[in-house]
């Protein structure tokens, strides 16, 4: 049976608009490879260049995706 | 337009084989051998024989004219892997900035260098005619200055030999 994730990240990767873009492939990677640390980091850089917080950016997120 | 009807590709929007004859309730006809083997010239030209190349488009540039550097805000910076570049009002330098792989913005800053044949210079020089005047002016410069330095001289002997007269007639 086909992993959730697996399938997540294949749909992901075989968008033009991220096989195109190398940070969007370096953020891929990093996700594949399940380097949490890593991800936090880039995340909080993220955070901090648009002038949020990460909880921001998580409820910015979760209205995006019409998540409760 | 119903969604789930399949498309016409040769004419997108019309639903295919839109006749009397599909109508539900209505007898159907079968198409004739003839028919099916040999189209006719309207469905022949529905198919489109040879398409041209089409040119590839340049991707466009990001970024836009700005007074200062600092009110570019971030989410002006494509996050597309492209660059952006800010050129300044007076065009002195043009800023690029990119999101690079750790989720911060690289700023660089490309400086004005006028390039080009070097006018200036040429024009600086002063062309042959104003040359020789100016050597002209000094030379008569020089002979005016012997001139007045000879005649000082001469004034100056003379006061030298006055003030021994007057000085010998002192002592």
């Amino acid at each position: 049976m086909p992993n959730l994730k697996d399938f997540a990240i294949n749909m992901i990767s075989n968008n033009p608009r991220v096989s195109r873009n190398p940070q969007a492939q370096h953020m891929l990677q990093i996700i594949q490879n399940g380097d949490s640390k890593q991800g936090q980091q880039i995340a909080e850089n993220i955070c901090k260049t648009y002038g949020i917080t990460p909880e921001q950016a998580v409820q910015q997120a979760k209205k995006f995706f019409g998540m409760p | 337009m119903n969604p789930n009807y399949p498309q016409n590709p040769a004419w997108p929007g019309m639903y295919p084989q839109m006749s009397p004859m599909n109508y539900p309730g209505y007898p159907q006809q079968q198409p004739s051998l003839q028919q099916s083997q040999f189209p006719n010239k309207a469905q022949q030209y529905q198919q489109p024989l040879y398409q041209a190349p089409q040119p590839q488009q340049a991707p466009p540039i990001n970024g836009r004219i700005v007074n200062s550097i600092d009110e570019v805000a971030p989410n002006e910076i494509a996050m597309d892997g492209t660059v952006s570049f800010f050129p300044t009002r007076d065009y002195a330098c043009v800023y690029a900035k990119v999101w690079n792989r750790n989720g911060n913005i690289d700023t660089f800053k490309y400086v004005l260098e006028r390039t080009g044949p070097e006018v200036d210079d040429k024009s600086s020089e002063p062309d042959p005619y104003t040359l020789i005047l100016q050597r002209l002016d000094s030379i008569e410069e020089k002979l005016l200055g012997t001139k007045s330095s000879g005649s000082n001289k001469a004034k100056s002997s003379t006061s030298t030999n006055t003030s021994m007269k007057d000085g010998g007639s002192n002592a």
